[in-house]
């Protein structure tokens, strides 16, 4: 028998040259996977997912503190309180009186700041909420679906600087706000939706259809992709299978305003 | 490879920031359209009193002025004011003692009548016996024609001067019963029961009076039973005022009570009131027609209290109405604005609505200055050109539908209205949201499209109550 011959060596991969964090953070929106591929071989970094976070919070408290500032936006949300007390009132479970008190006590004390405030504080644990779930989500898709495993902290800076996308649509759905005078303006097909309801299942479902949040699960795809060393198209159908399933089920529990 | 990849991450980076800077670009000078704050209600239906609104004074129904038809010194003055009298109390004796000498001389006058005729009937006798005695003479011509002449003559003068004798008693008669007649007139009683309500004369006073002239007024009985309030009501209103229609009233002497009534009479000619300006030496009078109420209730009503009136006038059932303050007027669009097409050259003739139909407005001064600020009202000028302009653009009654977050306006036909909405009979459904309030947005403001937000109105953004 002849001996077997030996396996000839793979030359070493060549490593990714390393880029600052202010290179990631903007190659993320242009070549993501070639960030992803960095992020695989370089050591794991906080300030991946950290600084996206924190860029995340700083753009969402300024985006709402812009968007409430706006009389026609703050019209649209005390239409949308007297709409659901006068329901609360038809149904029976409010009286008039209750209605009319209750809406001065907002008047009163929920006015323009507190609501900035609110939506503030709401944006920043958004934020963390929502890099945290999409890096567990990785995760477990890199772990039980693809079958290769790989840490989570760097499915969490992949999650992270995937969700610059995010903030820039977020900068751009405010500005959109502003130049149309709706609160939900983002770039989706809700803007061809003249009285956009956000108790309409149908007009919160075209505008869940929103150009960046699709960019978003493009670019976790790809990460997760580079991650696993598996096909875009594979991770590409679990993420964005995921991606509707969340939106369907926001939808359906009555939460759609947050898959917009 | 690195070239292609370089290229495609300028053209996507260049690409994110145009949008970034076009997107900012527009928001931060896209035109601001100005958002009024507002205050909204909705469309309801209600039942609807018409009222017209006018102030008074409270007036007995039924009073009496006592004068004397004598003239004289008032020796007995027996009641003061307030007291009650009965229909026959004395109420004043004037001093009696000429009229008393007059009916002594009448009598006597009347009595040497009476005797006159007596004389004037025994030389009848006498005369005719004598004419009796030579009648027969002469016809057996015992005597001459001319002794027969002066018997028959002297007979006939007889005759006559008994029925002149007789004339003149009668005479004597008629002054005697004009003296009995003065002298009663000098003892004055009370014509109805009823209070002395004013009492103008004192013991010792003079005071004149003839059978064809009042005389001095003494005092004044009235029946303080049944009470009236006396209001004034303008032109535009008194047309809608019908005799039995419910009145609400108000008496500035009884704050705590209501008391109602019923329109009783309506007068027919007006009284003109005198209204001066303050700021310019003209006079403009007000056309006011009286209305008496008939009071239901009997309370301490003196005659001059002030009262104020709310007549009903027109009733609708389930109807829908607005606030009062959500009716306004604005100038109809006109497609041939040339000078300014896109521009809204209505303001001037831009108001809140009072009414042009009349039954709103309170019947004091300020109603004819209120129907000088309608829209409707405005154009008072003797120019046909600005006549004709004016007719052309008269303004329509609207009212601002609030949708989403801006109005809608939209032309309202008005029924009648009373203290606090309007009947709306055309132009709007049940359950509509419409602008109530601020005043200025209102009736300035506000115009089709225009954007608002709903909230507690400014401070001084109120119309001065009427």
């Amino acid at each position: 028998m002849d001996p077997i011959p030996p396996t000839p060596e793979l030359p070493a991969a060549l490593p990714v040259p390393a880029t600052s964090l202010a290179g990631r953070l903007l190659n993320v929106l242009a070549a993501p996977g070639d960030v992803f591929a960095g992020i695989k071989t370089a050591p794991s970094s906080v300030a991946n997912w950290l600084v996206p976070v924190l860029i995340f919070a700083v753009i969402g408290t300024i985006s709402m503190c812009i968007m409430f500032a706006q009389p026609a936006i703050q019209q649209t949300i005390h239409d949308q309180q007297v709409k659901a007390m006068d329901k609360l009132v038809q149904q029976g479970k409010m009286t008039q009186a209750q209605e009319d008190q209750a809406l001065q006590a907002m008047e009163k004390f929920a006015g323009p700041t507190l609501m900035a405030i609110f939506g503030s504080i709401a944006i920043v644990i958004y934020g963390f909420v929502s890099i945290f779930g999409w890096a567990l989500v990785l995760w477990l898709a890199g772990r039980w679906w693809l079958k290769t495993p790989f840490d989570y902290l760097k499915a969490l800076e992949v999650a992270g600087l995937s969700s610059l996308i995010t903030v820039l649509g977020m900068v751009i759905s405010t500005l959109l706000a502003v130049i149309l005078g709706r609160l939900y303006a983002g770039p989706s097909l809700a803007l061809l939706v003249g009285d956009f309801d956000p108790t309409n299942r149908g007009h919160l479902l075209l505008g869940a259809v929103n150009g960046f949040n699709l960019w978003h699960a493009g670019v976790l795809a790809v990460g997760l992709a580079k991650l696993s060393g598996t096909p875009t198209v594979k991770t590409a159908t679990a993420v964005f299978g995921f991606w509707v399933l969340i939106e369907l089920l926001l939808i359906g529990i009555g939460l759609g305003q947050w898959a917009l | 490879m690195a070239n292609p990849k370089k290229r495609r991450k300028i053209i996507i980076f260049s690409v994110i920031g145009l949008v970034l800077v076009a997107l900012t670009l527009v928001a931060i000078f896209r035109k601001k359209q100005p958002v009024i704050t507002v205050q909204t209600e909705k469309v309801t239906r209600r039942n609807l009193t018409e009222l017209v609104v006018a102030n008074g004074k409270i007036q007995p129904v039924t009073q009496v002025v006592i004068s004397p038809e004598v003239a004289g010194e008032i020796i007995a003055l027996p009641v003061k004011e307030g007291d009650r009298v009965k229909k026959g109390d004395l109420l004043v004796q004037i001093k009696p003692d000429n009229y008393e000498a007059s009916r002594n001389s009448a009598e006597a006058s009347y009595k040497s009548a009476l005797a006159s005729i007596d004389l004037a009937q025994a030389q009848l006798e006498k005369a005719e016996t004598e004419y009796k005695r030579n009648r027969d003479l002469f016809q057996n011509k015992l005597v001459s024609d001319s002794v027969f002449l002066e018997f028959k003559t002297a007979y006939e003068v007889a005759r006559l001067q008994h029925q002149n004798a007789i004339h003149q008693a009668d005479q004597a008669k008629f002054g005697l019963d004009n003296a009995k007649s003065d002298l009663s007139k000098t003892t004055i009683l009370s014509p109805i029961d009823g209070t002395v309500s004013r009492l103008k004369s004192q013991l010792g006073e003079r005071v004149l009076g003839t059978s064809f002239n009042m005389g001095t007024e003494i005092m004044t009985i009235a029946d303080l039973n049944e009470m009236e309030a006396r209001v004034d009501i303008g032109e535009m209103d008194v047309v809608l005022i019908a005799p039995g229609q419910k009145a609400r009233l108000d008496v500035d002497s009884f704050k705590d009570r209501k008391f109602t009534g019923a329109v009783t009479q309506i007068a027919n000619s007006s009284k003109s009131t005198g209204l001066t300006s303050s700021s310019s030496s003209q006079s403009q009078e007000a056309t006011k027609f009286e209305v008496r109420i008939r009071i239901n209730e009997v309370e301490a009503f003196r005659p001059g209290m002030s009262v104020s009136a709310e007549i009903e006038t027109r009733y609708r059932t389930n109807v829908l109405t607005v606030p009062m303050a959500s009716v306004t007027t604005r100038p109809p669009k006109s497609p041939e604005k040339k000078d300014n097409p896109g521009k809204n050259t209505a303001k001037s003739g831009n108001t809140n609505m009072t009414p042009s139909t009349p039954a709103r407005a309170t019947n004091t001064a300020l109603s004819a200055t209120a129907t000088n600020i309608t829209g409707t009202n405005t154009t008072g000028t003797n120019n046909p050109a600005s006549d004709k302009k004016s007719k052309e653009d008269k303004a329509i009654e609207v009212v601002f539908v609030a949708n989403g977050d801006h109005v809608k306006m939209v032309p309202v036909k008005i029924g009648i209205c009373d203290n606090d909405y309007w009947e709306i009979s055309e132009g709007l459904t049940e359950g509509q949201e419409i602008v109530s309030g601020g005043y200025r947005a209102i009736s300035k403001d506000l115009e089709d499209g225009k954007k608002i937000k709903r909230g507690t109105p400014d401070k001084g953004d109120t119309k001065e109550a009427k």
